[in-house]
Formats: structure tokens, sequence, C-alpha cells
């Protein structure tokens, strides 16, 4: 697993307060589904960590017209911006 | 699913129960006076946002003030002889359901429906996630009197945001209590004033989105706007709730729901602009992106409604064959 994907699903099983190895969570995983609960607070912490922790600037189009609801809609926009 | 009041402010969501139990449509009458107007003389760093372009009560609320508890409870309980039940101002950092804490002090509109003996029945339907990562439940249940007066703490000294949100709560300006006293909202009987803003106000959307995307991207300039991100948040609120009424009764249609999503997604956007800022990282683009969109779907929204169905638009009746 790639560094993005690692720091992305690392986060998500934090935010949702789980005990899980994050790399068992699906890309397809639903940010707010049976598994994961990722509040839209939650979500914008995630997206300054990671500028953070992968030293990226997310797209300034980050909300235009785009939907998030899995953690693979996550990785893409944060892999894009490298 | 149609939204309740769960889906309105803080202000609104417990005005709605209030008004509910004399007006069962109320709902329709709250989603049909949705509008955004904001008033721009308060000097650079501050605005006032009228949400409704009808006073939601009628005119009838009028604030009071006691400087102490036992005066103030002696009369909400005389409101609730009267009227039946009592709104009143309400503090989100001493309320037992909201984690809102001492730092997120926010003036808040709670129901008191009853009272026995020494313990009070309120009703909260409002619930939010707070930007401290929190969350406000809905809360329905008795309270003692300490609680009570405890929850109805005056914020002091109030913020200048907040004093304009409580004036303007119903959509037009009404006199406020000194700061420091108790509050309530007391029901009159008085007729309907004339409604009216005071001072320079933009009341076309249109132009009050193009002002506030260049207030918020002046954000890394004058970081205290900060304060009137919970402005957004309401005009957001409001707006979702009532594009969701119509897309629940009136059928899906791509363009209401664009409209929607610009929407829900402003405050999301301003919250990561004014957090970038406060990092370092100016973010011009996304505040200028996020206004132009929101502009284009309002506009393609507002001519759907406009030929599609005037009376959508029309506050004072429900259009036929459509239940908001």
């Amino acid at each position: 697993m790639d560094a993005v994907a690692t720091a992305v699903k690392r986060l998500v099983v934090r935010e949702s307060r789980l005990s899980i190895d994050p790399q068992t969570v699906a890309d397809d995983e639903l940010l707010n589904g049976s598994l994961l609960h990722v509040t839209s607070v939650g979500f914008l912490g995630m997206l300054v960590q990671l500028e953070d922790e992968l030293g990226v600037t997310l797209p300034d189009d980050l909300f235009a017209g785009r939907t998030f609801n899995t953690v693979g809609d996550l990785i893409d926009v944060v892999a894009s911006a490298q | 699913m149609t939204p309740g009041p769960e889906a309105l402010s803080c202000y609104t969501a417990n005005l709605a129960v209030y008004l509910a139990s004399t007006e069962p449509d109320v709902l329709e009458r709250i989603a049909g006076s949705v509008r955004l107007a904001v008033r721009t003389d308060l000097g650079d760093d501050l605005l006032a946002f009228s949400h409704h372009r009808t006073p939601l009560d009628g005119g009838r609320l009028e604030y009071r003030g006691a400087g102490d508890a036992a005066t103030a409870l002696d009369a909400v309980a005389a409101e609730i002889e009267q009227a039946g039940r009592c709104l009143v101002v309400a503090n989100t950092g001493y309320l037992g359901w909201s984690t809102a804490g001492l730092e997120g002090q926010a003036p808040h509109l709670l129901l008191v429906e009853d009272l026995r003996g020494d313990e009070w029945h309120v009703v909260d339907r409002f619930t939010a996630l707070l930007p401290s990562g929190g969350e406000q439940q809905p809360f329905t249940g008795w309270i003692s009197s300490a609680t009570l007066a405890r929850a109805m703490t005056p914020i002091v000294p109030l913020p200048a945001e907040q004093r304009l949100r409580n004036e303007l709560a119903f959509g037009f300006p009404r006199p406020l209590p000194r700061d420091g006293d108790y509050q309530w909202l007391e029901r009159t009987e008085r007729l309907e004033p004339e409604a009216r803003l005071e001072g320079q106000w933009l009341v076309e959307t249109d132009a009050a989105l193009e002002l506030l995307g260049e207030f918020w991207a002046g954000i890394d300039r004058s970081p205290e706007r900060v304060r009137l991100l919970d402005d957004m948040w309401a005009a957001a609120q409001h707006h979702v709730f009532r594009y969701d009424r119509l897309l629940a009764t009136a059928g899906e249609h791509p363009v209401l729901d664009d409209a929607r999503r610009a929407w829900r997604d402003l405050p999301m956007a301003l919250r990561f602009a004014v957090d970038s800022a406060g990092r370092g990282r100016h973010r011009p683009t996304l505040v200028a992106g996020t206004f132009a969109a929101l502009r284009r779907c309002e506009r393609d929204a507002a001519s759907l409604l406009e030929e599609g169905e005037p009376a959508w638009n029309d506050p004072s009746r429900t259009p036929s064959g459509i239940s908001l």
C-alpha cells in the first residue's frame, strides 16, 4: 500500500475511534457507513493532517462538484495533489 | 425524507416547534421564507444576516429580560400559563446536552412547555456537529429550576455578531434586553409591524453571495472574520432545508439538487479555507470558486423555479399539487 493510502486509512480508523488494522479497510469502504464514522468536522481535520504529513497542497477545487463517499475518493484527491 | 425542525438552525429549530402548536404547516412557511440578505454598513469585518424574507413569528414575539434568574423563571412560568409555552434564550455553554463548553458559548432558543413543582419540561430539537468536534444532541425532558436557570446564563460580554443574530433571529430586527439579563420571549397580540431592515442591505441572493465571496477571500488579512462562520453555516442550513423540502415533495431535479449540494458544501469549504489561512496557506481561489459555483447554482435554481412554478417562491402560499 502506498504512502497516501496508508496515511488516509490510518486517519479514518483513528477518526472513527476504531481499534482495527488500517490495512484491512477497503478502498470502497464508506467514510460514513457501517464500519467508519467520519464526521464533516473530522473530515476537515483529516485534510489538514494529510497536507502536513504528506507535504502536499490539496487543490483549490477540492469541494467543487466532488463528493467524498468512500476512502478511495479521499485517497484519489490526495494522490492527485502529489 | 422531508426534513423536520431538527434540520433548521439553533434559532429556528425550536421556534418551529413553538409555532407548530398553532400552525401545523409552519415548516412550509419557514421553507418559503428562506433568503440570504446581508447588511454591509457595520465595518470591514462585521456583517449582519437576515435569513427570512417575512417575520417568522408574525412580529408577535418580544424579548424580555430580568437581572436575576428567580425573576426570569417567574416570568417564564407566567408566560407558560398565559401562552402555553415559552422560548427562552439559552446559552449553549451551559446546556447539559451540548459539548460546546464555555469556549463555545452561543445564544440558543430553547422551548419550555410545562412546569410542575420545581421542574420544567423543555424541548430542544436542534442538533449539530460543533467546530470543536463535539456535538449538540436533541433533548426532551424535565429539568430542575436550577438547571434551567443555569442554561439561561447570560453571555457577558455578548459579542457583536451574537447580538446581531439575536436581533435578527426572526428575519427582521427586534429590540433586545440589556446585556447580562436572563432573557426569554413573550407572545404579544399586537398587529404585525412593518417588516423593515435598517441600514444598508443586499437583499438579492446573487449580490449577497458576490459580496460574501470577496469578504471570505480576505480571511488571511482579517482573521477575526472567522466569527461569522456560524452565520454562513446557518445560511447554508436554511437553504439546504428549503431545497430538501422541495426535492422531497416536488420530485428530483438535477438543478435543485446541484443548488442543494452547493449550499451543503459551503460551510466545509469555508472552514477549510479559514483553517488553511490560519496555517499560512491562503486559498483565495478555493473561496472564489466556491462562491462562483454557488452563485451559478442559485441562478439556475431561481430560473427553474420562476419559470416552472412561480408559486414555489411565494412564501405566502403553498402551490397547488406541491406540498413544500
